[in-house]
This record gives structure tokens, sequence and C-alpha cells, in this order.
């Protein structure tokens, strides 16, 4: 072999081997690019081409159970400047400058200036007849680096009269230009049945061109939002507003702190108002949330979360016990010496007088302690608070409204239970019930015995599909011919009550109890000039469709049916009108 | 039958140029030029589609601003209800046109026997047929 062919191979090798090295490094090259960062490589690439504009769910409706709208969504407006793209017009100087709360002066006369950097939240929400205007220029080019964004900002029309009951929404995390503000929702409706109202967002990923405008032929995907559903209540606007409207001059005549007012269908389990006073403005939460009255309404609902010993009105439910243990039967009397001894601790009367010998009816009308404790005692204690459990205290009635407190009773398993507990609980002391509770135990009695669960929720509308919420029957408690037994007593208590000593409402039989409970201290006792006062009333007897409790926290006049029967005497009388209810045939 | 019988390109081929002269026949620039009217007749079809593409994603972004835009509608529309259904105003309105609260004692109940509403039309609960 020559030398020429020699080098010649020893040159072509070489190429060859160059060659091949240049080949196996593009092939590893190709393998890292397109199998070992592929998917890395390509997420970055599609965040170059590629938006994603989020598509926000509507927030559904609530509804009042005939249709009137108590929450809704409109349309908000939200201002974000950009510190060094803005340029405006003297017009719309001023006029984003006004409009941009949220920023300090400083901060605003350096953007209007264009001498800060970034984005800038300057108002959420803006005047929609300013929002307007500010788009009207942003059409024109008179302004450049202001992002007038739209976002759904939820309403209520009846402000504080529902707040307690619906809940408020919350932003959550920050807001961030071009993109949607999530949110939290908080008590009531709002947070009970947020799932359903929330719906579930949906976004549009496109191409977009380096301005970052979508290209009308690239490629789009579009997953559509699925909107909440409407949900529709069991509540009427219009007993709530008279009953706000009552239990407000109600607290202010007994120079009272707050109170409540629960109304519920006996029949069903449905609650047709709840009011609390004072409430707060659900659109303005952060000023609530900084006074301290008000913020405790912000935090609970207080018919369903704060509790209170209920007192007298108590011994409707003693009272059903022991006639359905036949413990005790209509047609006996006790004699009430005005003073009851258990295991050496003494029960007085409210008046603390005796009221000598009392039919059962006359210990109700009475109101007699002493009454109570003795009928409270000859019930067996297992079996006493096993009645108390079935029909809804010491544990929450599942009530579809966040925020329900169990209240509490101390029964016989608790560690250091006694006897002088279940004689202080007969008439309504040492006991801690909500509202509802006591509203949905009396309403067991009104309906002849049967314990339903209360809710609020009528029915939830997703896509034209309605789900109807039945009534959950949960148990039977007493006896039908045992609640017309005590029917019968409290009617003769209502039928004392009215004006002038007459009827509560002239025509029609309804019964009626009053409580006074005291206002305890932690570690000091009771307060001694305020009491909770409260009364209880449903009604026709015959067939009642409403029960209505009444509790008035803090008031100076000491006893009960002076400051709360008015108000179930004026609402009983309004509800029987609005609801058609004839009188009481002879 | 067997393949050869079946498959003649040579005689399919002289059959073609028979059919067609004129595409044989074609100079260079003949060609040139039918390539470049196919190209552009093509070129012109694929942006009638593209048009139809665009003028349909409009006319669907428009569809569906349109339908954002009743959805707003619509909730200012319940806004209003939920105004106008204000019972503080409708109190008010009462008030001011001196109407008086209903008492329960205004109702009047008139049990009917089904099928006989003659006590209804004599206490004039229900109104007569002109």
């Amino acid at each position: 072999m020559s030398e020429f062919t020699i080098q010649a191979r020893r040159r072509t090798t070489f190429v060859v081997g160059i060659l091949f090295f240049m080949a196996a490094a593009l092939v590893v090259r190709l393998l890292d690019l397109q199998l070992l960062r592929h998917d890395e490589l390509l997420a970055r690439a599609q965040e170059v081409v590629t938006a994603e504009l989020p598509l926000r769910a509507r927030r559904g409706h609530i509804y009042d159970r005939v249709g009137r709208p108590l929450a809704l969504n409109e349309k908000g407006y939200v201002l974000w400047v950009d510190g060094e793209q803005f340029e405006s017009s003297a017009a719309g100087i001023s006029l984003v400058s006004n409009a941009c709360t949220r920023q300090s002066r400083e901060v605003v006369v350096q953007l209007m200036a264009g001498q800060a950097k970034g984005f800038y939240l300057c108002s959420r929400w803006v005047d929609p007849s300013i929002a307007e205007d500010i788009l009207r220029l942003i059409e024109a080019e008179e302004i450049q680096g202001v992002i007038m964004e739209t976002e759904p900002r939820r309403i209520y029309p009846y402000g504080p009269l529902l707040a307690p009951i619906l809940g408020y929404l919350q932003d959550s995390g920050e807001l961030v230009a071009n993109d949607t503000t999530p949110y939290e929702s908080h008590g009531g409706v709002e947070e009970a049945h947020d799932t359903e109202l929330r719906g579930v967002d949906g976004k549009i990923i496109t191409e977009r061109d380096p301005q970052n405008d979508m290209i009308p032929i690239g490629n789009r995907e579009e997953f559509p939002p699925r909107d909440g559903a409407n949900v529709t209540l069991t509540l009427d606007l219009n007993i709530q507003y008279m009953a706000e409207q009552m239990l407000s001059d109600a607290i202010e005549d007994a120079d009272a702190r707050r109170g409540d007012i629960v109304v519920l269908d006996p029949r069903t389990g449905a609650i047709l108002a709840m009011v609390s006073s004072p409430s707060f403005d659900p659109t303005r939460i952060a000023e609530c949330a900084a006074d301290p009255v008000c913020a405790e309404v912000l935090y609970t609902n207080p018919a369903i979360g704060l509790h209170y010993e209920p007192g007298s009105t108590m011994k409707i439910v003693t009272m059903a016990i022991a006639l359905e243990e036949h413990v005790v039967y209509p047609e006996w009397a006790f004699e009430c010496t005005g003073l009851a001894n258990v295991d050496g601790i003494y029960f007085h009367n409210w008046d603390g007088g005796s009221h000598g010998y009392e039919t059962l009816d006359q210990i109700l009308l009475h109101s007699c302690n002493v009454g109570a404790v003795t009928i409270g005692q000859m019930i067996n204690p297992e079996t006493y608070y096993g009645y108390l459990d079935r029909l809804g205290f010491g544990h929450e009635t599942g009530v579809d409204l966040a925020g329900e407190a169990p209240g509490y009773v101390r029964n016989t398993e608790v560690e250091g239970w006694t006897l002088v507990d279940q004689a202080a609980n007969a008439f309504g002391q040492a006991i801690n019930v909500t509202p509802l509770q006591l509203a949905s135990a009396v309403a067991t009695v009104a309906n002849g015995g049967e314990v339903f669960q209360p809710y609020i929720v009528q029915a939830i509308e997703q896509n034209g599909v309605v789900t109807t919420t039945l009534p959950n029957l949960m148990t039977r408690a007493f006896h039908k011919e045992v609640c017309a037994e005590v029917t019968t007593m409290l009617v003769a208590v209502g039928d004392s009550k009215g004006q002038d000593g007459g009827p509560l409402v002239p025509g029609y039989r309804l019964a009626l109890k009053t409580g006074t409970a005291q206002i305890p201290i932690p570690g000091e006792g009771y307060e001694p000039h305020r009491t909770i006062a409260s009364a209880i009333g449903y009604g026709p007897a015959d067939d009642p469709q409403f029960v209505i409790l009444v509790r008035i926290e803090g008031n100076s006049v000491i006893w009960g049916e002076e400051v709360a029967v008015p108000v179930v005497r004026d609402l009983a009388s309004f509800t029987l009108a609005y609801l058609h209810i004839p009188p009481t045939s002879e | 039958m067997s393949p050869k019988q079946h498959f003649k390109p040579i005689s399919r081929a002289r059959k073609r140029r028979l059919i067609m002269p004129w595409y044989f026949d074609l100079s260079g620039k003949g060609l040139f030029l039918l390539v470049v009217l196919a190209a552009s007749l093509l070129a012109l079809l694929a942006l009638a589609q593209t048009g139809r593409v665009v003028s349909t994603g409009y006319h669907l972004r428009e569809l569906q601003k349109q339908e954002k835009a009743l959805l707003w509608d619509q909730e200012s529309l319940l806004s209003q209800i939920a105004q106008a259904a204000d019972p503080a105003a409708l109190e008010q309105w009462a008030r001011d046109a001196k109407m008086e609260s209903f008492q329960p004692q205004d109702i009047t109940a008139i049990p009917l026997v089904e099928g006989d509403l003659s006590q209804a039309h004599a206490a004039g609960a229900i109104a007569e047929e002109p």
C-alpha cells in the first residue's frame, strides 16, 4: 500500500470520526431536548406563546321563599395602573387620581407622573359611572397604562336585615392584575352552601402575539365555567322585615343590648324568619370587624350560635316530658310553698312568694319555679335527659347554616351531675340552649310531638334542575294527646297576656310562655339589674302554622313578659294576617 | 387474470397522452404559469376557509359578549326587582298613600263545600262574570 493511500485512509478515518462525533453530539442533544427535557421545554414554549384567561363562574343567587332576590352579583370595576406605562390627558389624570382610593396620596402623585414601577391596585370597587368614563378614555386612547377589569361583585339588597343568615364574602389571597380574585365565604347560607353557590371556574387557553393579544386563528381551547346554583330559602322577606322592625323597637324601648327572633313552621321545621339586632352591613366588613360589638354578630349568627339560659320557657318542655311519662296528670294539683329543697339547695319562685295549690296549667300560667322543680324531680333523670337529647338540646340541630353552637346540657353522664342540676334545668337554669334549639323543641309540642330538623334551604336550582328539600322528621318525642294538653295550658297563658289582660290576638287561640333569665358574669355571679327576657308562642293552637321565639338580652326592664310578649303579640298578629289564617271558629 | 394482463402502465400513459395532448405539449413557461395559477387557486381556497373560520370565531366571540352583557342585564334587573320588593320602601309608600295595616280580624273566612260556590258568590268573595 502506497504512502498516499495510507495517508488518505487516515484522513478519511479522521474526518469520518469527527463527523461521527458531531452526529453523536447532535443525537445526544436531540435526545436531551426531545426526550429528557421535553415536558419542561414544551411548558416553557407554551408559556411564551399561550395565554390563560380565567373565566369566573357566576355565583348563584339566593332568593326568599317567593323568589325575591336576597343575594345577587353586580358588575364590579377594579382599577389597576401600570406605573411605567401610565400616560394620560389632564381629564384622565383627574379621573384616575380621584378613583385611586387604595393608594396613599404620595403613591398616586408618583403614578400620575409616570414615576412608579409595577402594577398598582388603585380601587376595588370603582363607582360604575366613573368606571364608564375611564373606559371611554381608554377606548379613545387618551389613557395608557390603565387596566379596568370587571369582576362580579356580591350585593345584598337588604343589607343588615339578612346579614347574619346570609353571611358574606371576603377576598382571600392577593389581588393580581389580569386574574380573577379568589374569595372565601363566611357564615350563614353563603358558607354552608358554598360548594353549590360557587360553581366551577373555567379558562381559555389561547395563542398570543408579542403584544399579548389573542391570535384569532391560533389554537384556542375553552373550558367554560359552570355557574353556581341558585338557592331558594324558606325565609319570608316580609315576616323577616316586620320581625326586625319590632325587635329593634323593643330593644330601644327596653334599653336592651341586643335581641333575636326565630320564626319556624312547626309542621316542617322550615325557618320563616331569623332576626338578630344589632346586625352588620355585609358590604362593610372591615368597619364591623374593628368594632367589638359588631364583630360579635359578624363571626356568630346569634340565633344559632349564641346560647343562653332559657328560663321559664323551658317549663313547656318539662311539662310535656312529665305528662308523656305519666308522672303527672292534667287534673293534678301541687302545693306551691314558695320553696323547694333539693339536696340542701333551696329553689324559690320568681316573685319570692308562694302560690298555694296549683293545677298544672296554673303552674305554667303563674310560671311557678317550685312547681316545675317538683314535677322535674318526679321524672327519672336518665329519661329526662334522653328527652332533652331527642329534642335537640346539647348538640347541633343540623340546620343548614354555618356557625351553629351545640349549647350545653349537664346531664347524668357528666361528672359532678346532681339532682340539683335537673331541678334547675326544669325551669330553664343551668342549661344553655340556642334560640333555634328552643324554638325547634317547642315546635315539636306545637305539631303534636314530631321532631323536625330545622332547615332554611327550600330548593337548589342548577341548570334548570330543581332539588327540593323535604322536611326531615328525626323522631317522635311526644304523643299527640300530650301535646294537645300542653297546648291547652299554654293557650290559657296566651289568653291572659294580650292587651288589657285579654287574648294575645283577639279571635285566635295562641299558645304562649314567657321567660326571664339572669345574665351570668364569668366568676362574679349574675348581672344585678339586667336580664334576658324571652317569650315563645305558637298558633293557631288547633293547627299551628308558626312558632315565634323572642329573646331580648340585657334589658333594664326586669321581667320577660313586659319586654318580649308585646313583640310576640305584634308579630303573631302580623303573621296571622299575612298568612291569611282565619280566626279560630268558636 | 394474471398481474401482467391487468397492469399495463405504458399503454395507459400512452392513452393519457392521447386524451390530454395539450398538457404534455406545454412548454416550461406554460407549465410554470399553470402551477402558479393552481397555487393561487389553492391559496384563495385556503384564504376563504381561513376567512370563514375567523368570521365564525368573531361571531362566536360577539355572541359570548352578548351573553355576558345579557347576564349582567339580568343581574341588574334582579337588583331592580329587589329594590321594588324592599319591604321598607313598600311600607313607606303605603304610609304615604294613607293605607292601614291589615289586621287578622279583617280576614273573612268562607268555608267552601266542594262544587258549591254559591255561598262564596253571595258573600262577594268571587266576582261574578260580566
